[in-house]
């Protein structure tokens, strides 16, 4: 493997890669916009030039790969490479570099959405010039619409076109192009033809200066007001890594996270957002259902009506379950837990929800058709789930106990069969739907952005939901609800005081969990084992 | 209103489908055989052409809009393209812009009323020993004075 010598850090990189790529590998920053891991290389914004030694001019480091030497050829005796990333021929070009780069640009960065986190702020900062030489008029043309919520402001374009390679290369809907050439150029779409894809915010994301907008964040809050919250998106089986950025207990916007392991460096406009349809639920305290509409109460009433409720509709024995893929695997596997007290699971099944088809991208990008996004971890939780709704629908009508689906709950012919059946319906839930419309009594959980606990995808991957939010009225985090009610109904109490009690629970009892904990899932997560039970 | 190619002109495309294994490569030659029947390369043009490549339409006007020699409106039957480069400037082309665009009344850029020419100002043309030069259509009209323009216009109008 080559030997290269980067500053003062030796690195051995394999034979052929950039020099960029091997320096961000090893958390060396070179200046760069054009450059994207996920992308083609272009080297077209000439920020990353670096110095090499024995070459007589400035190399671009996303598109200088190292090879190896002949042994009497090596620099030094050793090295086949060396780069200087801060040498004064480099910093001296960048600053003329930025000059460029800024010759038409507004300098509107106090009412730019991307302040803050723009990369033509800081390497300004770094290395730029306080001073332009530019005297003549700078070129100004209106903000567009480009289409999917994303919109463009072309005086603070840098023309790096990573979002023209995105939709080329990932998404393969190929609606951006460069129009024109030299002073004229601008990213544009083809008339009658906008962009429109479901992956279309990420331009936004990827975007290195504030040129690609997404209209739903823009003018809302400056990014240094917002926390950001890394969290795992549940609105489907792929569970890709998200951020989500929150101030004053209200989301503002969700943005990817970079995860080899799950979605790669982006997310879909479904997951991105999601966080709307979540927001203010009205479901802030118990509901009991009476004879003109509902009636709040609070959770001692309402944990006494499940009691009463279960001794007069046919006793312990006829309790009903119904575990959900939309919740995470703590609140699953209490459930699982007690239930197995109650009636050795025989009386818990499958919340069902809404199947599509995949959606595949030439990029390599899943949106998963399946919306319970945390399906195999409820089957990992509660074993034999699979098959279970039928025997659900023998013995006497009792109680339903029912975990729902924020609203993605799928009213089959054998779901509602089971709502007929049975005498007395308790609907844990954090968003109204069909499912809470047909209960007795519901018992308000957090929105899905707010849960805390272990989402498992369809590859097995287990990450770590992170609340951004904190619940709303006397709204209970959702493991410590069925907990309560297991407590009630077993008449044995819980040692759980955190979500992570119950993932610590998970370890020690779940075949295929024992290498998750807390703490080694980390920022990325962890692939649950496949141990037999 | 849909664009076809005519029939010799589909002929010449299937030869030259074969002679590019990648489609997309066939952009160019596909744009001139275009721009020789229509004019122009119209909104219609740029959807058939880029069915015909198996690419977005976007991407084939990334490529159109790149060239200065495609034209994306309709132009006079005679396109008078006058270079403005440094020789052709200093050999006296404004002379013959003015000259020019005072017998039609054009301002660069613009039609006659009639379609029959167009006027351009356009960068070099790669003549600067024969300067200043004109070109007409495709055909170049070298060491232009007012007098000479004159004549050729007179005998096209």
């Amino acid at each position: 493997m080559p030997l290269l010598k980067i500053d003062h850090q030796e690195l051995e990189v394999a034979a052929g890669s950039q020099v960029l790529e091997a320096a961000l590998a090893a958390g060396i920053e070179i200046p760069h916009y054009c450059y994207h891991p996920a992308l083609s290389v272009v080297g077209s914004c000439r920020m990353c030039i670096v110095e090499v030694e024995g070459m007589p001019k400035l190399q671009t480091a996303c598109s200088t790969p190292i090879g190896e030497l002949p042994a009497d050829r090596k620099v030094d005796g050793k090295y086949d490479m060396v780069v200087h990333t801060e040498s004064e021929k480099v910093v001296a070009a960048r600053k003329l570099m930025l000059e460029f780069l800024l010759l038409n640009h507004p300098l509107d960065c106090p009412v730019c959405d991307q302040a803050g986190e723009c990369f033509l702020q800081d390497y300004s900062f770094k290395y730029g010039s306080a001073h332009s030489r530019f005297i003549e008029e700078k070129r100004v043309r209106p903000a567009e619409d480009l289409g999917s919520g994303v919109a463009i402001n072309h005086d603070r374009c840098i023309m790096c076109t990573r979002c023209v390679r995105f939709t080329r290369e990932i998404t393969g809907t190929d609606e951006l192009f460069v129009m024109d050439r030299g002073y004229s150029n601008r990213i544009a779409v083809f008339d009658g033809l906008p962009l429109d894809n479901p992956l279309a915010g990420n331009v936004a994301d990827i975007c290195p200066v504030g040129a690609l907008l997404l209209k739903d964040y823009m003018h809302t809050t400056r990014v240094w007001h917002l926390s950001h919250t890394e969290s795992v998106c549940n609105e489907c089986a792929s569970g890709c890594s998200i951020t989500v950025d929150a101030r004053d207990n209200k989301i503002y916007r969700i943005i990817s996270r970079e995860n080899p392991q799950a979605n790669g460096y982006f997310i879909c406009d479904y997951g991105r957002y999601s966080f709307h349809k979540y927001a203010d639920s009205p479901l802030t305290r118990p509901l009991q259902r009476t004879k003109d509409g509902w009636e709040m109460i609070d959770w001692d009433t309402a944990y006494r009506q499940v009691l009463e409720q279960v001794q007069a509709t046919g006793g312990k024995g006829a309790v009903r379950a119904l575990a959900s893929p939309t919740f995470p695997n703590e609140p699953n596997f209490v459930l699982g837990q007690f239930m197995a007290r109650l009636s050795d699971r025989k009386n818990i099944a499958l919340l069902p929800t809404l199947k599509e088809d995949d959606q595949e991208f030439p990029g390599g990008f899943r949106i998963s058709g399946e919306k319970g996004g945390n399906l195999r971890g409820v089957q990992a939780m509660v074993p034999g789930l699979a098959a279970a709704m039928k025997s659900l629908m023998r013995g006497e009508p009792g109680v339903l106990i029912a975990l729902d689906g924020d609203g993605r709950a799928h009213l089959t012919g054998e779901l509602k069969r089971l709502l007929e059946l049975v005498a007395f319906k308790v609907v844990v839930a954090s968003m109204p739907s069909d499912l809470t419309a047909q209960a007795d009594l519901v018992l308000p959980v957090a929105t899905p952005y707010a849960r805390e606990g272990t989402m498992t995808n369809d590859k097995g991957l287990v990450q770590w939901l992170q609340p951004a939010l904190h619940p709303a009225g006397e709204v209970r985090p959702d493991w410590q609800v069925i907990a309560e009610l297991g407590q009630l109904l077993t008449g044995e109490g819980h040692l759980y005081t955190c979500a992570g009690d119950v993932t610590w629970k998970i370890n020690q009892t779940t075949p295929g969990y024992s290498q998750i904990t807390r703490f080694r899932l980390g920022r990325t997560g962890q692939l649950s084992g496949s141990e037999a039970a | 209103m849909s664009f076809a190619f005519d029939a010799p002109r589909t002929k010449r495309f299937k030869a030259l489908v074969r002679q590019y294994p990648d489609r997309r490569s066939l952009a160019l030659p596909l744009l001139h055989m275009a721009q020789d029947q229509e004019g122009h390369i119209s909104r219609d043009v740029l959807l058939a052409l880029a069915e015909m490549l198996k690419i977005s339409p976007a991407e084939l006007f990334d490529t159109v809009s790149f060239y200065s020699m495609f034209n994306l409106e309709p132009k006079g039957k005679y396109l008078l393209q006058v270079c403005q480069t440094l020789s052709c400037s200093l050999a006296g082309a404004d002379l013959v812009v003015d000259h020019i665009g005072a017998k039609f009344k054009l301002k660069p850029g613009e039609t006659t009323a009639d379609g029959r020419f167009t006027l351009l100002k356009v960068e070099c043309l790669g003549s600067c020993g024969t300067a200043p030069v004109v070109q007409i259509n495709d055909d170049y009209y070298e060491k232009m004075t007012v007098d000479k323009v004159g004549r050729v216009l007179e005998k096209l109008s």
